[in-house]
């Protein structure tokens, strides 16, 4: 096990199947995922929002996540809640999470504490507290700039560990062209590796169906995904295809207040 | 409103200053070659695509009659503005004058601009004139005649070293052409090209089908005829469904334009022109029109180079069999002429296309069957297992099209006799007015068989591959124009310089700018990274072990006209390989200017260029006499210099002389083998008349 990858880690993964149909972009995502993609986007979710999400890779059950996330959204600002579990009996993580974040004018920012536990059987248990800042702002009609630091203070998988957390610092930019279509970009550098470039687009095919798919850089990746949405209920599922090692799958549910 | 658009039309012509009825708006051929050609990796001789494009120009499609299909066939515009463009048709009436397309909001002035050559409004009246009669009138008649020469002395035209048996060959270095052609766009194409390559003899040898020149081709096509859409007799291709039987010598794929070159449109039969000494049918071709209903028939019969062998071993079974089929079409040396016409290939083929009137899909299904009058038998290697051997193959296939809002859908899927399948899908999509995206997904069994195949793939075959290809163009204001894709392929069986499965991926973004019509800039970066057989010996590991290779690829450029008579074109190439560690560059800086005055114009360009090594090297588009094709490839270190002169010498006739010259600093010598030249410098000329007979 690499823990370090940025595939394999907890707190590097992309959230939801919106995130992961889109190139694993994770600044704009308006939504409860917000609290573990980029907590500064959670106050721009239009209402609050309870969501769940299960990933399966390669067709290994020790490769896959499941998560639960909750989003309460007042006058002053956002909170959210989540937790997280990946991987199987013998290397398992998991991450609980709790955010606030706020809009002034055009900016919407916010932070966010995880609690995160690493279990590699017969290695024991490491446990660590990261803390995590990012915004997104509106340049324009069309456009807006994100931006995210996670695991600011650094912090090891456990005590006694010396293998680091990654740092990720991830900047990007959103455009959208017209009322049914999306494009993210993102660059995210991981202290000690070569930057990922992800794009993703959106495009709305009706009312209550979304389109969707993305490149990742590093490894390169291919997804493609598909959102529908009926009242205060949501459906993504979401497909990724990487060459090498073969197929993932992606679904997540929401309910909207 | 009509009469009011006819006006603008009219004073628009007026302001362009030619009349529609005779001359043909310029095509700025070297901006569509640049745009819609695959971006060059290998030494691929482009004539044919060249030849393709030129046809589409001579026949310009009728505004009032295209479909949709047809006005894709032109890749200029997308999906949106096609949908547009017909529902105006359908509401509006006929066209009246092609300048009309400007009351549609969807299509852009910059857009027209390109369109204009393609398109153009036809009377409606029949054909009055007896065939002889159009034929003695037509205006479209040519006869032109070439002479290419290479003046410094290659190794092959020297004496012969008595000492050693070493071979020379046979004929003199001059490369000719001729060619005859006469056509009128949906009523008949009438032409001969004849040739012979540099080394080449002129001889009468009918063992060797040589009739003084090397290679002689004829077409005779008629369109039209009643009931008979296309009838042709001689040389000619085919193209239905996406090119995985019927191909027709050409594929765009990826290029500057990221997003219509994935869908391939059905042109039908086509009359032959190139002068590549393959890759297209000779016989006879028949294509009905049954209302709804069209069948294309065709039978084939030519003879193909080949190497028989009669194996080292066969005492008891002296049948020759074809070890390779040599495709470059040169029969300089004794070895190279003992290869000419050793195989006769023998097609039938047909496709039944089924369109419903104005309905929004369409479908066919294609049949090929190729007989050799000998098998085909490789020598074995560790990579062509599973490539074609024997002496027939089938391949069958069926395709569709499907429009839906402003989406156009597309595939086709075949199967060839040895089991082995092939299938492209895919679709283009205007997302919004300013968006459009391509989608496009492939896969090739290592032992998909189909000789005309040109099917969209990474490789130069559509075999052994499997891919995801995404494009994009986003045009966020008139003037700026946002072109990228990204393909992701892997290679399931061994390869060339590849003992391996591999994968591999590409991506490529094009900002172009361009503020206003006599300036154009843009800059481009492609990268690919795939794998190759590492460089450590064999005998180190046990079995063969890959390394990735990424190129890198850079261009800067900058066009300028200063009207009326100048034309500056500027541009920067820059390239970087890294394999097993180590980084190489690669540099092209060129300078070109064109001056146009009364009968003449002048193009000329400088350029220098450093390749450290043979990835590196560097392509570049360069201006030639018409009908004369070649993106030449330039490795090491040197400089290059061309001079094109154009002259109107009579009403009637048109001259072309072209001197160009390489020199290299770091070598020596040029090319090798018989090729070689001992030293630095290479001068090449170019002498083209072209006469126009009525």
């Amino acid at each position: 096990m690499y823990p370090a990858t940025a595939q394999s880690d907890l707190s590097t993964q992309a959230f939801g199947a919106k995130s992961q149909g889109m190139g694993s972009g994770k600044l704009f995502h308006q939504d409860a995922w917000a609290l573990f993609n980029n907590v500064g986007a959670l106050d721009r979710s239009t209402s609050s929002q309870i969501a769940t999400s299960i990933d399966q890779r390669y067709g290994l059950q020790e490769l896959s996540t499941m998560a639960l996330t909750g989003l309460l959204k007042g006058d002053a600002g956002s909170i959210g809640f989540g937790i997280a579990r990946y991987g199987g009996a013998l290397f398992n993580q998991h991450l609980l999470g709790i955010g606030v974040s706020t809009t002034r004018g055009i900016l919407s920012f916010g932070g966010k504490v995880d609690w995160m536990q690493t279990q590699i059987e017969g290695f024991g248990t490491g446990n660590a507290f990261l803390f995590s800042f990012g915004g997104v702002a509106e340049l324009g009609p069309k456009f807006f700039l994100g931006s995210q630091f996670s695991n600011l203070n650094q912090a090891k998988l456990s005590k006694n560990s010396t293998q680091p957390i990654p740092t990720l610092m991830q900047v990007g930019l959103s455009y959208l062209p017209s009322k049914n279509l999306v494009f993210h970009s993102e660059l995210e550098k991981d202290l000690n590796a070569a930057p990922i470039f992800k794009i993703g687009l959106q495009y709305q095919l009706e009312e209550w169906i979304f389109l969707r798919t993305g490149i990742h850089s590093r490894p390169s990746r291919l997804s493609f995904g598909l959102g529908l949405q009926k009242k205060r209920m949501g459906l993504d599922y979401a497909y990724g295809q990487n060459s090498a090692l073969g197929n993932t799958h992606h679904l997540s549910l929401h309910l909207n207040r | 409103m009509k009469a009011l658009l006819l006006a603008v039309g009219l004073w628009l012509l007026s302001q362009v200053g030619f009349s529609q009825v005779k001359e043909k708006p310029t095509l700025d051929l070297q901006n569509i070659i640049e745009r819609l050609f695959p971006l060059q990796e290998e030494d691929i001789d482009y004539e044919a695509i060249y030849e393709l494009l030129l046809e589409l120009y001579q026949s310009p499609l009728d505004l009032n009659r295209a479909t949709a299909e047809e006005l894709l066939a032109t890749y200029l515009l997308s999906p949106v503005q096609i949908q547009s463009l017909l529902a105006y048709r359908n509401q509006q009436g006929d066209f009246l004058s092609i300048y009309e397309l400007q009351a549609i909001p969807e299509i852009d002035g910059y857009t027209l601009e390109n369109l204009l050559p393609f398109l153009a409004v036809y009377d409606k009246g029949g054909r009055s004139k007896p065939f002889l009669t159009r034929l003695k009138e037509e205006e479209n008649a040519f006869l032109s005649s070439r002479h290419r020469r290479t003046w410094e002395l290659r190794k092959g035209f020297t004496p012969s070293d008595t000492s050693q048996a070493t071979s020379r060959y046979l004929g003199g270095p001059n490369d000719l052409f001729l060619r005859f052609r006469i056509q009128h766009p949906r009523d008949f194409s009438l032409g001969m090209t004849l040739e012979k390559d540099p080394g080449e003899a002129f001889a009468w040898d009918p063992k060797t089908s040589r009739y003084g020149f090397n290679f002689i081709s004829f077409h005779h096509t008629r369109y039209s005829m009643g009931k008979w859409k296309t009838i042709t007799l001689g040389d000619f291709q085919a193209s239905f469904g996406q090119g995985l039987v019927f191909g027709a010598g050409y594929t765009f794929g990826k290029g500057a334009e990221t997003v219509p070159t994935v869908r391939r449109s059905s042109l039908g039969l086509l009359p032959y022109t190139a002068s590549i000494e393959g890759g297209f049918f000779r016989g006879l071709g028949l294509t009905r029109q049954m209302k709804q209903w069209q069948s294309s028939l065709f039978f084939s019969s030519v003879g193909r180079d080949a190497r028989l062998d009669l194996g080292a071993d066969s005492l008891d079974s002296a049948q020759p069999f074809i070890s390779s089929l040599p495709q470059a079409g040169l029969h300089r040396s004794p070895s190279e002429l003992a290869t000419k016409n050793q195989v006769r290939e023998t097609s039938l083929g047909a496709n039944l296309n089924f369109a419903p009137t104005s309905s929004s899909w369409s479908a066919g299904v294609n049949f090929l069957h190729t007989e050799l009058s000998h098998p085909w038998i490789r020598q074995p290697n560790r990579y062509n297992q599973f490539e074609f051997a024997g002496q027939r193959n089938q391949v069958i296939s069926t395709y569709g099209n499907y429009s839906w809002k402003n989406s156009f859908f597309f595939g086709e899927t075949a199967l060839a006799s040895s089991g082995g399948r092939g299938t492209v899908l895919g679709l283009i999509s205007s997302l919004s007015k300013t968006v459009d995206f391509s989608l496009l997904w492939r896969q090739y069994d290592r032992n998909f068989h189909s000789f005309y195949a040109t099917a969209f793939s990474e490789s130069t075959r559509p075999i052994n591959e499997r891919g995801w290809y995404l494009g994009l163009q986003v045009r966020p204001s008139p003037k700026l124009k946002i072109n990228a894709y990204y393909d992701t392929f892997s290679f399931p069986w061994l390869k060339f310089r590849t003992y391996a499965p591999s994968q591999g991926n590409e991506w490529l973004s094009r900002l172009s700018y361009q503020p206003r019509k006599t300036l154009v800039t843009f800059v481009q970066f492609r990268q690919e990274t795939k794998e190759r057989n590492g460089s450590e010996p064999l005998a180190q590991s046990p079995s063969y072990h890959l390394n990735p290779i990424k190129k890198s690829n850079l261009t800067a450029s900058l066009e300028l006209d200063l009207p009326p008579s100048l034309q500056l074109r500027s541009r920067i190439l820059w390239n970087q390989v890294v394999w097993e560690g180590k980084k190489s560059l690669g540099w092209m800086l060129l300078q070109e200017v064109s001056y146009r005055k009364n009968k003449w114009k002048f193009t000329g360009r400088v350029a220098l260029f450093d390749a450290q090594t043979f990835d590196n090297r560097l392509y570049a588009y360069e201006q030639n006499a018409v009908g004369t094709f070649a993106i030449p490839s330039f490795a090491g270190k040197g400089s290059r210099r061309y001079l094109l002169t154009t002259v109107q010498l009579h009403p009637k006739l048109t001259a072309y002389v072209r001197i160009a010259q390489t020199s290299y600093a770091n070598q020596d010598q040029i090319s090798s083998g018989l090729q070689a030249i001992q030293g630095t410098k290479q001068t090449d000329t170019v002498f083209l008349l072209r006469y126009a007979l009525h």
